[in-house]
């Protein structure tokens, strides 16, 4: 069931501007949007700045009759909002922050890099340890994006990142963002991309089935493009999980529900089972 | 539902049902009771979820409960489901289709004390809209104390439109492909509000497309009727015996009524499998013409087993 919700993972996070940052989070509900991820775009050097998520529960009336009061509801339940960061590297000597030792990367739950020039996409596919590469497609890129790059990339668990707000703006955007999209479409095959919208108002945001619409432009099917948004944003979040939130990379205890409870049977016979090992043990000695 | 009239007016079939939003277990409406007094007659659908994205459900007036699920929801659910036809990629659907009304599916057998385990422990609280009709009208239900219920009347909401550019309609009027798809597109922009494209003398702003009608118009006076909820089919068979009337004794030149369905129902038109990957529309909509004539046009997702 996860796999098939739908994620924008960039939404721009700005600490100074938390009306707009509502806004769109808000907007994202309204539109049908099952998580987003909030994104502190940072240059160069790391720096601490903690994101604050939207309390979907403190809402005035007007906020509430925008979105509708079930969405509302069900939101309140199940809409996920995640720390992302995505630092902009223009030097090789940026690259050190984005050790995993570095204990402000564990933060966040995403994290992204847009590389200046060619040898930093590179560096980034097939040494730094990130979730997603992200590149600006509005404008003409530098450089060609080369299959075997980017399969190294792919190899290693790395996503490619497609946003589409900035391009709503003029036509020179638009032809760049197909342009490019579809270069990285043709590297890639398809797969292993995700599309946000990168949004900084409401109003540059789109619902998930236009966003589905919108891929079908950059030569992806219909299927492909419905697993931009889902399925592959889906294993982004968890490889985020994976190299931040486990212990060891193999485990990651979590709360069953109340409807799960029913798994819980199994786990008391094991006991009870090592229980009696232990006793029969005993007696032996 | 959405009724269009050419004229200003505000005669119309007033609504008399009522339909309930309920929150509870699923588990709860299986009751033997409850089945005695309401299985037959009783529709209901599940709200909140999405069929490509979770689950489905829904309850048929015949006594049916049909469940959509996906992989997962099938696995951990342990009843036991046809592959559904749709997607045809992927992972799959599972379909699990019971009788409610069947003599076997009581307490004490095999099948019933199955499903109610199974929906106990391992189906959470479902939100579902629900009415029962029994010979053309619906009738008050009384849920069970698990569930929590709000009552609701459908409610009309009127709207009257002023220099609209109306669609003229004449006996020399072709009626073809062409004059049907512009007349649907039409409908659809009252719908949905889009004045530029219906009142041609409103500032046309250059953020919309210009898109502009192509059919013959006339400038006029209209009034739509709006129903949202669930919707039993005698009252839209009520609203469309009403309009036919007011055509053919010539209060008014020609009305359309469109119904739209819900994107996320298990079932279409006879029982037919429905699903929802990029579309899923399920609507109908008729224009009734003079001399008893009528138009019905049917949109049809493209993953449903009846197109």
């Amino acid at each position: 069931e996860k796999a098939r919700m739908f994620y924008d993972l960039n939404l721009p996070y700005e600490p100074n501007d938390l009306a707009s940052v509502k806004e769109r989070v808000m907007m994202a509900v309204k539109l049908g949007y099952d998580g987003v991820a909030l994104n502190h775009v940072q240059h160069g050097k790391l720096t601490d700045v903690p994101i604050n998520t939207v309390d979907l529960t403190q809402l005035s009336s007007e906020e509430v009759n925008f979105v509708s009061h079930s969405r509302i509801e069900q939101a309140n339940r199940k809409f996920k909002q995640l720390r992302r960061l995505t630092l902009h590297i223009d030097a090789p000597n940026q690259c050190h922050s984005m050790h995993p030792s570095n204990p402000l990367l564990s933060k966040y739950d995403i994290i992204a890099v847009v590389p200046g020039d060619e040898s930093l996409l590179h560096q980034a596919c097939e040494k730094m340890q990130v979730d997603l590469i992200s590149l600006d497609f509005s404008k003409k890129l530098p450089f060609r994006l080369r299959t075997k790059t980017i399969g190294a990339a792919i190899e290693n668990g790395v996503k490619f990142e497609i946003c589409y707000s900035a391009s709503l703006k003029d036509p020179s955007s638009r032809r760049n963002l197909i342009n490019n999209a579809m270069g990285l479409v043709n590297a890639t095959k398809g797969k292993n991309i995700i599309i946000s919208s990168g949004a900084y108002t409401a109003m540059e945001l789109r619902g998930p089935y236009d966003v589905i619409n919108l891929g079908t432009l950059f030569n992806l099917d219909c299927g492909a493009s419905k697993n931009c948004i889902s399925s592959f944003a889906n294993s982004v979040i968890l490889h985020g999980e994976a190299a931040r939130r486990t212990e060891k990379s193999i485990y990651k205890a979590e709360w069953i529900r109340d409807v799960e409870e029913w798994k819980m049977e199994d786990v008391s016979t094991v006991e009870e089972g090592q229980d009696k090992k232990r006793k029969r043990g005993s007696k032996q000695k | 539902m959405h009724v269009f009239v050419p004229e200003d007016t505000t005669e119309h079939c007033p609504p008399s049902d009522t339909f309930y939003l309920i929150k509870g277990p699923l588990v709860a409406l299986l009751g033997p009771d409850f089945l005695s007094k309401y299985a037959k007659g009783l529709s209901a659908i599940l709200v909140g979820s999405h069929i490509d994205r979770g689950i489905a459900l829904c309850f048929l007036p015949t006594g049916k409960l049909i469940l959509s699920l996906d992989k997962d929801s099938y696995e951990t659910l342990g009843l036991s489901a046809a592959k559904a036809k749709y997607p045809t990629k992927g992972e799959g659907r599972w379909t699990v289709n019971l009788d409610l009304t069947a003599k076997s599916f009581v307490p004490g057998r095999n099948l019933y004390d199955r499903v109610v385990s199974c929906l106990e422990e391992r189906f959470g609280d479902v939100e579902l809209l629900v009415f029962s009709e029994t010979n053309d009208t619906t009738k008050r239900i009384e849920f069970p104390d698990e569930i929590t219920a709000k009552e609701y009347t459908l409610q009309t909401l009127s709207e009257v439109w002023e220099d609209l550019s109306i669609p003229r309609l004449s006996a020399e009027t072709t009626i073809d492909d062409e004059f049907l798809t512009e007349m649907n597109n039409w409908i659809g922009a009252l719908h949905n509000n889009i004045t530029d494209y219906l009142i041609p003398n409103k500032a046309q702003d250059l953020f919309a497309s210009s898109f502009l009608p192509v059919l013959e118009t006339e400038t006029g006076t209209g009034t739509s009727f709006t129903w949202k909820g669930i919707i039993p089919p005698s009252f839209v068979l009520k609203q469309l015996n009403f309009l036919r009337q007011q055509v053919d004794s010539g209060a008014l030149p020609w009305a359309s009524l469109t119904v739209w369905g819900f994107e996320d129902t298990p079932i279409s038109w006879r029982e037919c499998q429905h699903f929802h990957s990029i579309s899923g529309e399920n609507d109908y909509s008729f224009l009734i013409l003079p001399g008893d004539n009528y138009v019905m046009s049917l949109t049809v997702g493209p993953e449903d087993e009846f197109s």
